[in-house]
């Protein structure tokens, strides 16, 4: 225990003290509430969208196995050459509970056949499917590289308060209850003594009046 | 008059040892694709697979093996022809489509910025266009180099791409110069064989059907984007054998499929263009569509195999068969790699 002066003033500030730490915890608590309720809201996004991300993952291979079967590598990779393109992404920031979060604003990468810059007459469907499946699947992954950060950074913070809770709740609240009742009981201790004192005192005063009205 | 004689001779005994479709099968039941590596070892493929291999691991060996094989194929009949003229000059005319294929990798690498060597892997050196060529113009560094070196040497594809440069540098898309190489290649081809006889007419006839598979399934591709309707008539390639750009175009008018297929009931293409969308509404995939059309393609190609044995037909349909057999072993492989339902492989197979 931190060396305590047991002292009147030393037990105000340490009630003050653990009123206020307990104040604390309550908010901390409240805090913990409402940002586990967002997380799991942002977790079920996260879970769809990973659902999804999987099925199009899956989707993708699938058609990529069919143009790479039929149509050769050869192929696919002067197809994917003709087809370069950029993936623009917009990042600012927001806050959910004080937490700071990003917001991805992106323009989708899906595009027609007619974009992708060769021409639909020399390229098979298969290509053109694969490349579809593919740019579904980054879309899904773009808007997902959002919500999964947004998890990640209310998860930490998550973590940060139930850390501080339970510091309050099991270290600092019990332990300035203790120093409190420590107090308490050495200044107890310290007015019995005195009572006792002056007891003894008035007594010693007593017997020294007693003794002096006898010799008087 | 040609004499086709030797030169069937040579092939006949190259078509016998061609893959049954009861070979094909035993592959469609192997386990995974380690068994069906093992089956094609024991099969004429062995040097080609072991050279693909030693390049490259896995499935990717593989497969270049497979390619290695098609080509030395390819490079025997051209071989072969060589003693005659006329056979010689058919087999150019049906191998410039990998000069197409060339070309346009070519083109797309240096659009891309790729590397030289990223870019002469992609290439098959089969047609007019040999590795020295080829190796030349993928030195150039960058679109412009490569067209003035095509009209530098006097070659017909100069034409076309000169042609479409400018739209290329307006709009930065290779879309421009991709589509007028594609309707000049077919076009030049059929000028190539015009007035050589019968041998020359079965190319030129197999090149207009071919336009015509590609014309009704970008048809089909076109009607699934929103293309506003001046544009359509440039998506379609000229020459077709039964079907005009016209004809094409108000065939693109048209709000439904089945009102296309139900237009041309009376032509070969309805028959497949009807099975493969029943499987696309099954399966919501245009691939089966085009599947559908090049099988029907294919079967009639191979067809000639039955064709007078001694005319050029035999010749033509090993090419389209050997190729055919290529792209199935693929299947089957690719199949296989990605745990692919035998039914699904089977599907996709085009057994001739």
């Amino acid at each position: 225990m931190e060396e305590v002066h047991a002292t009147r003033t030393e037990l105000l500030a340490r009630k003050n003290q653990m009123a206020l730490a307990k104040q604390g915890c309550e908010l901390l608590k409240e805090k913990r509430d409402a940002l586990l309720i967002e997380f799991m809201a942002i977790m079920n996004k996260v879970l769809e969208a990973s659902r999804r991300l999987q099925e199009a993952a899956r989707k993708s291979t699938y058609a990529m196995a069919v143009a790479k079967a039929v149509d050769g590598l050869a192929t696919i990779r002067s197809a994917a050459m003709a087809t370069k393109g950029e993936v623009t992404v917009e990042i600012s920031g927001s806050y959910i509970m004080g937490v700071p979060v990003p917001e991805v604003k992106k323009k989708s990468v899906r595009r027609s056949a007619l974009e992708r810059g060769y021409s639909v007459t020399g390229v098979s469907s298969r290509i053109d499917e694969a490349a579809e499946r593919y740019e579904q699947e980054l879309d899904i992954i773009l808007d997902m590289a959002a919500t999964e950060t947004k998890m990640r950074r209310l998860g930490e913070e998550l973590q940060r308060t139930r850390r501080r809770v339970n510091a309050l709740e099991r270290v600092v609240i019990p332990a300035l209850a203790e120093q409190v009742k420590y107090i308490q009981m050495a200044l107890d201790e310290r007015a019995r003594e005195d009572l006792f004192r002056l007891k003894k005192v008035k007594k010693s005063l007593e017997a020294k009046k007693k003794a002096a009205l006898q010799e008087g | 008059m040609a004499d086709y004689g030797y030169l069937n001779a040579r092939i006949r005994a190259m078509k016998s040892r061609l893959f049954t479709p009861q070979f094909l099968e035993g592959l469609l039941r192997a386990a995974d694709t380690s068994e069906v590596t093992a089956a094609l070892a024991h099969t004429h493929y062995r040097v080609d697979l072991e050279r693909g291999m030693v390049r490259y691991p896995g499935l990717l060996g593989i497969e270049e093996g497979l390619r290695y094989h098609v080509l030395s194929s390819f490079r025997k009949v051209k071989e072969l022809a060589e003693s005659e003229p006329q056979a010689y000059q058919l087999l150019k005319v049906l191998f410039s489509r990998w000069d197409i294929h060339n070309l346009k990798t070519i083109l797309r690498g240096k659009h891309a910025a790729a590397s030289d060597r990223e870019i002469q892997e992609q290439l098959i050196p089969i047609g007019e266009l040999d590795e020295a060529h080829l190796t030349e113009l993928v030195r150039q560094i960058n679109i412009k180099g490569c067209l003035d070196l095509l009209a530098m040497w006097g070659l017909p594809y100069a034409r076309p791409l000169t042609e479409g440069y400018p739209h290329y540098l307006k709009t930065r898309r290779l879309t421009e110069l991709e589509l007028r190489l594609d309707k000049f290649y077919y076009q030049y081809a059929q000028e190539q064989v015009k007035g050589w006889g019968m041998n020359a007419d079965l190319v030129r006839e197999l090149l207009r059907r071919e336009v015509d598979v590609t014309n009704l399934v970008t048809l089909i591709r076109l009607m699934t984007e929103d293309v506003p309707r001046e544009k359509i008539p440039e998506y379609f390639l000229p020459g077709g054998k039964i079907l005009t750009v016209e004809q094409l175009v108000a065939l693109a008018e048209l709000e439904e499929v089945e009102e296309i297929v139900e237009a041309l009931k009376k032509t070969p293409y309805a028959g497949p263009l009807r099975e493969g969308l029943k499987q696309y509404l099954k399966t919501g995939s245009l691939a089966v569509v085009e599947r559908r059309m090049e099988e029907f393609n294919i079967q009639q190609i191979v067809r000639l195999f039955r064709a007078d044995p001694l005319s050029a037909a035999l010749m033509v349909a090993y090419i389209w068969a050997k190729f055919n057999e290529m792209v199935n072993l693929r299947i089957i492989l690719r199949g296989k790699a990605v745990g692919m339902p035998e039914e699904a492989i089977r599907e996709a197979l085009v057994i001739v």
